[in-house]
């Protein structure tokens, strides 16, 4: 009787979150799943097509592979750069020094503001081929002049760059894990005479494989939905190297009409960023170290 | 024991409140029938009284624009209020990014205002058979149609049904940077040689005599084509009239325009950032840009930066070849007003229309901030007070220049993206002329199967 009457409590507590879960976050998950299989341009109601917006993405659809290839190299590129530049300045930051907050708070602030319209004019003005500050900077070290915008390779790199410099909700995390290892560690450390460096090496980074391995997915699963900055900064463009599979389905969802296409597209989104999680989890196994289940690893 | 059961009661109160507010939402435009039936007795009850004790009717307007529209079209609405005491007008207004995904999601829920600002190529989306809007034709006497000619409202003509009326037309006219050309000595181009002579002319590093993005190279380009041949790209039903060898005669314009330095190549256009539209590019304010092809009703967000800058923007002539089989002019409506086909209140919505398009107090305050207006009578209203201005100059050239037409398919978005696309890859070098021309002529077919298909 007790336990029943706790169950309801419960549940009586949770029924706001539960209502936005159920209308926000189920039903569309369900009605997307759905959808994919149908041909819908919103206006009519849908009609089943089976499995043939799944077969036309990966048979003939030129976009879609390029999306793809696209979308991974930014993966590839912004989250093992993003994950060592937030360590090292949560480092940095970990040191007690003069002002200490104030650098805290300022470097945090690039993660406040997000991938908003306003960042988006600052960037293309900063990555501007004539006259941009970017260049104006490397052409004091004798480079020539870079067409950020106008090729495809430095394009799709701008907007790395970007998220890399969004760095902070991760040096925040970062920095509450460096702050919660033990000094005794590094007292003893110091007795046996270890430098800096192996310190970093043999304390620092193994006691924080967990909250990397956090940041890790967390960075992977936002790197693969990444949308703002290609949509607002480059378009897309140019011929297409910035264009990102999310802006992609956005395009065919609500530019095209194609809302069964583009809920296929987001579940074959969703299934890459599955497996990518999943590997991740299962090789945490071997590089993970969780300082209370003993010697390292298992 | 107790505690429990008021437990229970408050879990079953907020679920049943829930559960109501979803039904609510989803009977939306069943709902609005019964709505009907139960104003009904009241709506009689006002004519009996002779408009002594009107019924309350509250509408829905929405429209997308600048803050200029917005402020205009918001005083003329409160006109509009203070005349009809039984009126009220909500405003719906944005600008124009979102507003269609907005509109799409109201009109499928069955939400959609009563009145609404809408574009052109949505009456390929929203009512292909017609049947997606309000008949106009009903309430031509409400709506004083006899202001419009009939070339104009059979833009907005579908099925036989009239979808919306045209608030303003506009068509693709050069503009040229005075300022700009003065300085190199050069002559406004006439024909599509003085371009190249002019080209010349523009001896300086980084000076063009006119820019075209994608979208306008392409469309310039078929405007050439259409001279040389006289068929248009697309007809109205949205067949391709063109033949792979016409696509290919206007992407050679483009790739000579940018060999001859007539435009800026398309790897140093988007280097000046990214995805910035011209007239907030420094090139442009600077004056080294100095043309672009454009809209007549967009081309006042060109000249301003120009003129606080103390440069001019004058209105050029589109060249076209004494032997040319059509003149080759682009024309569109700009938008259209339409009333929801679900409305209460149509001849209110139709009166409403009447009083912003074709009565003075209405038209005066709207001024132009949706075009030079088509209606008879409230472009005489204007004229009268004294309009001028690019935008001005550039419609009635265009009025007097009507062309082949240009289709609705024609600005679909899938048709664009793909002219944006090979254009791109032209420009780029990705593709020389005879491979984009495929390209395009290939792409075009099969989007235009997949979009008439439907």
């Amino acid at each position: 009787m007790n336990k029943k009457r706790s169950d309801y409590r419960g549940l009586l507590y949770i029924t706001p979150w539960l209502i936005g879960f159920l209308v926000f976050t189920l039903y569309p998950f369900v009605a997307s799943f759905v959808l994919s299989f149908t041909k819908y341009d919103i206006l009519n109601p849908p009609k089943f097509v089976g499995l043939r917006n799944y077969v036309k993405m990966f048979t003939k659809d030129q976009d879609f592979k390029n999306s793809l290839l696209v979308t991974f190299k930014y993966v590839v590129m912004t989250v093992p750069l993003k994950l060592i530049f937030a360590l090292l300045i949560a480092f940095i930051l970990n040191f007690n020094l003069k002002g200490i907050n104030f650098f805290r708070t300022a470097y945090y602030i690039p993660s406040i503001l997000g991938g908003n319209v306003a960042i988006a004019v600052l960037w293309r003005f900063l990555f501007s081929a004539s006259g941009g500050l970017v260049n104006q900077v490397i052409g004091l070290f004798g480079a020539g002049p870079v067409n950020w915008f106008g090729t495809p390779g430095p394009a799709l790199f701008t907007l790395t760059i970007l998220r890399i410099w969004q760095f902070g909700s991760a040096m925040v995390i970062f920095l509450a894990a460096l702050q919660d290892i033990p000094q005794d560690l590094y007292d003893a450390a110091a007795v046996d005479g270890a430098n800096k460096f192996t310190v970093f090496r043999k304390i620092t980074v193994p006691l924080l494989t967990p909250v990397i391995f956090f940041n890790f997915v967390m960075q992977l699963i936002q790197a693969f939905q990444e949308f703002n900055a290609p949509y607002l900064i480059t378009g897309g463009g140019p011929l297409k190297a910035t264009y990102l599979l999310p802006v992609y389905i956005y395009d065919q969802s609500f530019q095209y009409y194609n809302m069964g296409y583009g809920s296929a597209l987001s579940w074959v989104l969703f299934v890459i960023i599955m497996i990518f999680t999943l590997l991740i989890f299962k090789s945490s196994d071997y590089w993970v170290f969780y300082s209370d289940v003993g010697e390292g690893g298992k | 024991m107790k505690k429990r059961i008021s437990l229970l009661l408050v879990c079953i109160l907020i679920m049943t409140a829930f559960l109501t507010a979803c039904g609510g939402d989803s009977e939306g435009p069943a709902g609005t029938g019964e709505d009907d039936q139960v104003e009904e007795p009241d709506e009689k009850q006002a004519d009996e009284d002779d408009g002594a004790d009107k019924e309350e009717i509250t509408l829905r307007f929405s429209w997308w624009g600048g803050d200029e529209r917005h402020e205009a079209t918001i005083e003329a609405i409160e006109k509009y209020e203070e005349l009809h005491d039984n009126v009220n007008i909500k405003a719906e207004y944005s600008g124009w990014d979102g507003h269609q995904e907005k509109i799409t999601t109201q009109l499928s829920g069955g939400t959609a205002p009563d009145i609404m600002q809408i574009n052109w190529n949505w009456l390929t989306i929203f009512s292909k058979d017609g049947e997606g809007f309000y008949d106009l034709n009903e309430l031509s006497s409400e709506l004083g149609l006899e202001n419009f000619s009939d070339d104009i409202l059979d833009f907005a003509t579908v099925n036989g049904k009239l979808n919306g009326i045209p608030i303003s037309l506009t068509g693709r006219c050069l503009y040229y940077n005075k300022t700009t050309y003065d300085k190199f000595g050069a002559e406004l181009p006439k024909t599509w040689d003085d371009l190249y002579t002019v080209a010349e002319k523009f001896d300086e590093e980084g000076y063009y005599p006119l820019d075209l993005d994608s979208y306008s190279a392409w469309i310039l380009a078929i405007v050439y084509v259409e001279q040389q041949t006289g068929k248009p790209f697309l007809d109205d039903a949205g067949n391709l009239q063109f033949t792979e060898d016409d696509i290919k005669m206007g992407l050679q314009l483009y790739q000579d325009f940018m060999d001859k330095g007539v435009i800026p190549g398309a790897k140093e256009r988007a280097g000046e950032g990214g995805d910035i539209p011209l007239h907030e590019l420094p090139n442009w304010i600077e004056g080294k840009y100095a043309g672009v092809f454009e809209w007549t009703s967009s081309v006042g967000k060109y000249a301003q930066p120009l003129e606080e800058k103390d440069q001019e923007l004058v209105l050029g002539e589109l060249p076209l070849p004494s032997d040319a089989k059509s003149n080759g002019w682009v024309v569109k409506p700009s938008m259209l007003f339409a009333i929801n086909k679900d409305t209460e209140y149509p001849e209110v919505a139709a009166d409403v229309l009447n009083f912003l398009l074709n009565e003075p107090e209405g038209v005066k305050a709207l001024g132009t901030t949706r075009g030079v207006p088509v209606s008879e009578s409230g472009l005489k209203v204007l004229e009268d007070e004294g309009l001028e201005g690019l935008e001005y100059e550039g419609t009635k050239l265009v009025l007097d220049n009507m062309g082949l037409g240009f289709g609705p398919y024609f600005e679909h978005t899938l048709l664009k993206d793909i002219y944006q696309d090979t254009i791109d890859k032209l420009g780029f070098g990705e593709l020389d002329v005879d491979a984009a021309a495929e390209h395009m002529y290939e792409s075009v077919s099969e989007a235009l199967e997949e979009i008439l298909e439907e």
